[in-house]
């Protein structure tokens, strides 16, 4: 894991660079989602009597 | 209204979401430590498992978008319900759309020296990713929910059409991006590369369908809160 021809950065911090941008924009992706889908949930918890309200959203 | 079912399908997803995300680190693990260093590229060549695969789902998404766009249109009794899924398609091809271009110059600075250059791949890419944002752009300023579907679904099918030129980009243009290395016979990477790497596209394809439903469900109450405000029914 040394130095490499690459300027002066390693090899390293390309490869968990890669996969670090990837492994967080797919976890913040699917929080975002599950954040809005709450949102929505619970707003419509509280306009609508016809949506289930059993907490477990 | 099946309120109660939605829920329940929300709730199935998300419950699989942490089994995909571990599926998806051994799968990486395969890619980080089981594999040998490649000759040519040295270490820095691990991040084409994760680089081919994001670029493959954004391919895969982007068509699936387009393919439901256009069923909508024929099926016009389906057409709320499609326009959810192209929806939640259009989004995660955009994600993986911007991921290709974050892995791939992550990938390009130790291996050809620049972060970005305008070759025929990227900048297809790229013109890839900003119709994405188009699509985005035009759903956020439509008012009109109906406009706004229609108008969405006549972008997704043109951002599906700048698919097979982004893949097809390599062969058509002398591009300094190499050019296909599995597909094609006689091709240079090993069956324990290609094996990995095909580990690596099924369970990434895995993950963003399960990112996918959730997705879904989130689009799906948004657009029943819209019409539970606006006084209307949801026909979905």
């Amino acid at each position: 894991m040394g130095e490499s021809e690459f300027g002066n950065i390693s090899w390293v911090y390309y490869v968990v660079g890669a996969y670090g941008v990837v492994a967080v924009t797919l976890a913040l992706f699917a929080v975002n989602s599950l954040g809005r889908y709450k949102k929505a949930v619970q707003s419509l918890n509280e306009e609508t009597p016809l949506v289930d309200k059993s907490g477990k959203n | 209204m099946p309120d109660v079912d939605f829920q329940k399908k929300f709730r199935f997803w998300r419950a699989w979401l942490l089994p995909v995300m571990v599926l998806q680190l051994v799968a990486w693990y395969f890619g980080l430590f089981w594999i040998g260093a490649d000759k040519d590229q040295g270490e820095v060549f691990r991040i084409m498992f994760v680089h081919v695969p994001v670029a493959w789902c954004a391919f895969w998404w982007i068509i699936a978008a387009a393919v439901f766009a256009v069923i909508g249109f024929v099926r016009k009794s389906a057409f709320e319900t499609l326009d959810q899924c192209s929806h939640a398609a259009i989004d995660l091809g955009t994600v993986f759309a911007a991921l290709a271009l974050a892995t791939g110059s992550i990938w390009g600075r130790p291996t050809w020296g620049v972060w970005w250059d305008w070759d025929p791949r990227l900048t297809s890419t790229l013109v890839l990713f900003l119709v994405c944002c188009a699509y985005h752009v035009l759903r956020s300023f439509t008012p009109d929910i109906q406009a706004r579907r229609t108008s969405a679904q006549i972008v997704a099918i043109f951002a599906a059409v700048n698919v097979p030129i982004v893949y097809y980009s390599v062969n058509i243009w002398r591009s300094l991006h190499q050019p296909q290395t599995f597909v094609k016979k006689g091709g240079n990477a090993s069956a324990d590369v290609g094996m990995v790497l095909l580990i690596n596209t099924i369970v990434m394809l895995l993950l963003s369908y399960v990112i996918y439903r959730v997705r879904r469900s989130a689009i799906d109450a948004e657009e029943r809160l819209e019409a539970v405000r606006e006084g209307g029914g949801f026909h979905g």
